[in-house]
Formats: C-alpha cells, structure tokens, sequence
C-alpha cells in the first residue's frame, strides 16, 4: 500500500515539482498551500509524513507544526522542513519543535527523496 | 548649675513661711500657756499670721519660679543656637561637597557633549571638504578648558555655516528633497507595488505551468520508453515483444523445414522400398519363371510316366490317369506361370514408372525444401534486423530517457529559484509599502509641523531583520553571490 505524504507549501511551482517527483516515487500527495490549509488536511486519512514550507502566509509552517505535533494522531509523524531559511535560530526552533530533517531550497530532488524514502521507514 | 542651686535655694524660700508659721504656732501655745490669754484670740492672731505668711510664701514662690523659667529659657537659647552654629556649618559643608561632586559631573557631561559636538563637527567638515573649506581647521582634542573650547567650537561653527551660506549662494539651489518627490513617491510606490506583486505572481503561475508540461512531457517520454521496451521485449515477463515474436517465428518456420525435411526424407525411404520391392519383382519374375520351368518338367515327368503307364497295359491305367492328372496340373503351373511374369511385367512397369514419378517429386521437393529453407532464412535474417534495430533503439531510447530525466531534474532545481525570487520580491513590496505607509505619516506630520527625520539606520536593520537567505544579505551589502545548485544542504535532528 501506497504511503501517503502531506505536502505544504505556497509556491505553486514547488508544490507541481514535488507533487511529480514523489507520485513518480509511488507515494500518495496530498498537497497544502499554508499552514492553515494542511492543519484542515490532517483531518482525513493517515499521513506517513509531512513536509512543510517555512515562510507561508496565514499559518507559517513552524506554527504548524507545533499544531500538528499536538494531535495525538500525529504526534510521532516524521517532518521534514524544506525552506529557503537558513537562520540557526529557525532551525532550532524547528528542532524543538520534533522536525526531523532541515532542507534548505534549492534542493536536488533524488537527496530529497532519499531522506524521505529514510524517514518514512524508520 | 548656678541656676539648679538658685533654683533649689528659691525652693527652700518658699518652705521658710511654713516653718515660721509652725514657730508662731508653737509661740502662741507658750504664751497662752504662760500669760492665760484667751485661746481664740490667739488662735485667731495665729490663723492671720499664717495667712500673711501663706501670701508671702507664694508670692516668693511665683518670683522663684519665674527666675526658673528665665533661666531655663536663656540656657535653652543659648544651646539652640549653638546647635544652629553646628548645624549651619555642617549644611555648608554638605552643600559646597555636593556642589562640587555636581559640578565636576556636569563638567564631564559638558566634556562629553564638547568632544561629540567636536567629532560631529569634523564628520560635518569632511562631508564638504572642498578646496575652500580647507581654512576651516578640524577639532582638537585639548586640555584646554571648556570656556576655551566651546568659544573656539562656536567660531569654527560660524566659519562652517559661512562657508555654506557660501556656497549656497555660489551654487544653484538645491534641495534636498525636491518639491513634488514625496507626493510622487506616495502614487508611485505603490504602482510599484503592485507591478512587482504582478509580476511575481505571472512567474508564479508560468512557472508552475512550466514544471506540469515538464512532468507531463516527462511522463509521455516514460510511456513512449515503456511502450517501446514492451514492443521489442514484451511485457515484464518478455512476453508478447518483437524478440520473442522472432524465436517463435523461428521455432515454427524451422519445424515446417523440419517436417518438409523429414517429409522428404520418408519419400527417399518411400523410393529405397520401391526400387527395393523392384528388386523383389524381378525375383518374383525367377521365381515364374522357375515355377514355368518346374512345370515344364512336371508335364514332361507326366508324358514319361503317361508312355510308362501305357507300357504297363492295364495295370497302369490308373497310373496313366494320375499321370493325365499331374499334366493337367503341369500345364496349368504353367499357365499360372506365365500369368504371374505377365503380372510381374506389369507391376514392374508400374514400378519404374513410379520411380520415374517419384524420382522427379523428390527432386522437386528438395528444390522446395532449399527454396523454402533460403526464404525463411531471408526473412529471419530480415526480422533478426529489424529486431536487432528495433532493440538498439529502445535502448537508445531509454538512454535517452535517462538523460532527459536527469535534464528534468535539473530543471526541476533551477524551477525552484522562481521561489527564492518570489520571496525577495515580496520582501521589496512589503519594503515599499513601508516607505509609502511613512511617507503617508511624513505628510501628516507636515501639517502638524513636527520633526520628521527618517533614522536611515534603523530602516535598514530593521529590513536586514527581514531577510532569509544569505543572498539577500550579499545583496544588501553590496556583494556578488554564487548560489550553490549542486549539493542539497540537509541537516538530520
């Protein structure tokens, strides 16, 4: 059975990039355009992992996360943050907040897959 | 102490009277004991004595008291001012100690001031550091005191603003915020504004339209690569491909070659049994033909043992009959005989003439068989070919494939800094929604006449606190920056 992904981000051409190099993987996409967005997604079927955006409007994907870790269905779900940011202090945050991997834009697409293929086994 | 002892020497005066009065008392007993006067009469003198005295006694008390009083009253004074002395002093002091730490402080302060006033002063000279303002000598750091300082500051102040007033009036004027630039930039920044935020969003879209037609041309040159994999080697199991279509193909043309051949080979066998059974036919033709001579023989043994009977009279009459018998059966071996020759002849002939037959379908069979075996090794070699070049180009094509999926992933990064330009534009919107929201408040402001300098410094750090790449503080900086597109920068928690 296919593993299902939740994909977060407010650039539509990232979303489209993404959306092909995971279903080429085989995995199911679901895709969010902000936080607020994909906090209503979480409500449908299981999620094997997430990846968020950083910078997003009406939600940004740290808030998110810190929301999404609080429901108990997903509060042990891998998440990978994929951002233009490279502040320390980001990162940290995101750290605190249970993200397991930091990936910083522009990313190869294989290197993104490989952490997922990673995290989604582990 | 003095006034204790007068105090205590008025306190006996007032006890005197009692005691007098007592002495009277006791007089006035003696004498009426003595001179038998009437006791009322004496008692009576005795009660205005004491009463006088009684007065007395008061009065002396009251004037005792008020010399207490008076006494107390001027020691108390004295004491009080003496204190008032001390405490005047001490206040003195206090307030000149005071007066000096103050004034030592406010003289570093007025120091301070001095020796910023002086560096802003030279930053100021440097800004017009033209030929002419060279006569403007900059500030010194003296020991020179602050009168001295603040006088000799004030002249280079004078000298400064004389020399713009200068040139000022040499030069043309000029402003430094022209008329009509403001009221400009509050239209233009947000023109501005939005043509970005268009802008953005047009790259947006294109962008995104651009990584769906890659996907989908990515997708169509999968299946194209998939459909042309499944032509030349069939499905996963090499199935149904033009590969297997070729074995198979060869498999059933060369058993048609193999029966033709194994066909032909029972003809030659079918030939050998014919000219074999011919070889029969003429022993069969001996064997008439010994069989003819068997009953010629017989016949002659008949007609010897006929004249023997004949001989013999009557007792070999029934001999002559057995041999009258054996001769019929003679002649008719005979007969036979030369039937079964005649036969022979015949199936010899036939023989031959199928041989003949045979010989020539043979031949011809084997010349199809060749035509045969050349045609279908043509067209194997024909299919082996294109087989062979179907192949090359489905591995040429999967190459291929290959190549442009790496081609694909490579724009799929490139695809990516449309984000990264996305964001820095945003920021520059938001940027010039600012300065148009300040320029608005500036304008406000103006009416009210209030001062409304722009802290440049500020403006800037609070735009670097708004940067996310280290680009955009390159940038910021005035820097040239190569982005790495090659290595993922991954980081595990």
């Amino acid at each position: 059975m296919a593993k299902t992904i939740l994909f977060v981000e407010d650039s539509a051409s990232v979303r489209q990039v993404m959306k092909t190099a995971l279903t080429r993987e085989g995995y199911d996409v679901i895709l969010a355009c902000d936080g607020q967005d994909a906090l209503t997604k979480l409500d449908g079927g299981k999620i094997h992992l997430i990846i968020s955006d950083v910078n997003m409007p009406n939600m940004d994907g740290l808030t998110f996360v810190k929301k999404a870790k609080q429901l108990p269905n997903y509060k042990f779900t891998p998440i990978i943050m994929l951002t233009t940011e490279t502040q320390e202090s980001k990162m940290n945050e995101g750290k605190a907040a249970g993200v397991k991997a930091w990936i910083v834009k522009p990313f190869q697409p294989p290197h993104l897959l490989a952490a997922v293929s990673q995290l989604i086994q582990a | 102490m003095k006034e204790l002892i007068k105090f205590y020497q008025n306190d006996y005066g007032m006890a005197l009277p009692l005691l007098l009065s007592s002495g009277f008392g006791s007089l006035g007993l003696a004498v009426v004991s003595r001179f038998a006067m009437s006791g009322l009469v004496m008692a009576a003198a005795l009660i205005v004595m004491t009463i006088a005295l009684n007065f007395w006694g008061r009065n002396r008390y009251q004037m005792s008291l008020q010399t207490i009083q008076q006494g107390l009253l001027e020691c108390s004074q004295q004491e009080n001012e003496q204190k008032i002395q001390l405490l005047q002093q001490e206040h003195n002091e206090t307030i000149s100690r005071v007066c000096i730490e103050k004034i030592e402080i406010e003289r570093n302060r007025i120091n301070t001031l001095i020796m910023n006033l002086e560096q802003r002063f030279d930053a100021l000279l440097n800004r017009f550091s033209g030929q002419d303002a060279q006569n403007i000598t900059p500030c010194k750091i003296t020991q020179s005191s602050i009168e001295t300082r603040i006088a000799d500051l004030s002249q280079r102040f004078d000298a400064l603003i004389d020399y713009l007033d200068q040139q000022t009036e040499n030069s043309e004027p000029q402003q430094l915020c022209p008329i009509g630039l403001v009221p400009l930039c509050q239209k233009v920044l947000p023109i501005w504004a939005n043509q970005i935020e268009m802008a953005r969003g047009h790259t947006e879209e294109s962008v995104a339209n651009l990584a769906q037609r890659f996907d989908a041309l990515s997708q169509r040159l999968d299946a194209a690569v998939i459909a042309s994999q499944s032509t030349v080697e069939g499905d996963q199991s090499h199935h149904g491909g033009i590969v297997e279509l070729l074995q198979t193909s060869q498999l059933k043309l060369g058993s048609i070659t193999q029966a033709l051949s194994a066909s032909l080979e029972d003809k030659e066998k079918l030939l050998h049994s014919i000219e074999a059974l011919s070889s029969f036919t003429n022993k069969l033709s001996q064997m008439a033909s010994e069989v003819s001579s068997i009953a010629n023989q017989t016949n002659l043994l008949a007609l010897n043992a006929a004249i023997q009977s004949a001989r013999a009279g009557d007792a070999g009459h029934g001999f002559s009959v057995v041999a009258d018998e054996v001769r019929k059966l003679a002649r008719l071996s005979g007969g036979i005989g030369k039937q079964i020759n005649e036969t022979i002849d015949s199936v010899n002939e036939a023989i031959e003439d199928t041989l003949v037959i045979s010989h020539k379908f043979a031949q011809q069979d084997k010349n199809t068989l060749n035509k045969a075996e050349h045609i279908i090794d043509s067209v194997l070699g024909h299919f082996a070919r294109a087989a062979t070049g179907l192949t090359d180009s489905a591995e040429l094509l999967r190459t291929e494939n290959n190549a442009i999926n790496l081609e694909i992933s490579e724009v799929f990064v490139d695809l990516q800094f449309q984000d990264r330009v996305s964001q820095i534009l945003a920021l520059v919107c938001d940027d010039l929604k600012k300065l148009e929201n300040h320029l608005n408040e500036l304008n406000e402001k103006d009416s009210e006449n209030v001062n409304h300098a722009v802290n440049v410094e500020q403006w800037l750090e609070e735009l670097t606190q708004t940067y996310t790449m280290e680009e955009q503080l390159a940038a910021h900086r005035g820097e040239k920056t190569s982005i790495n597109t090659g290595e993922t920068s991954i980081t595990f928690f």
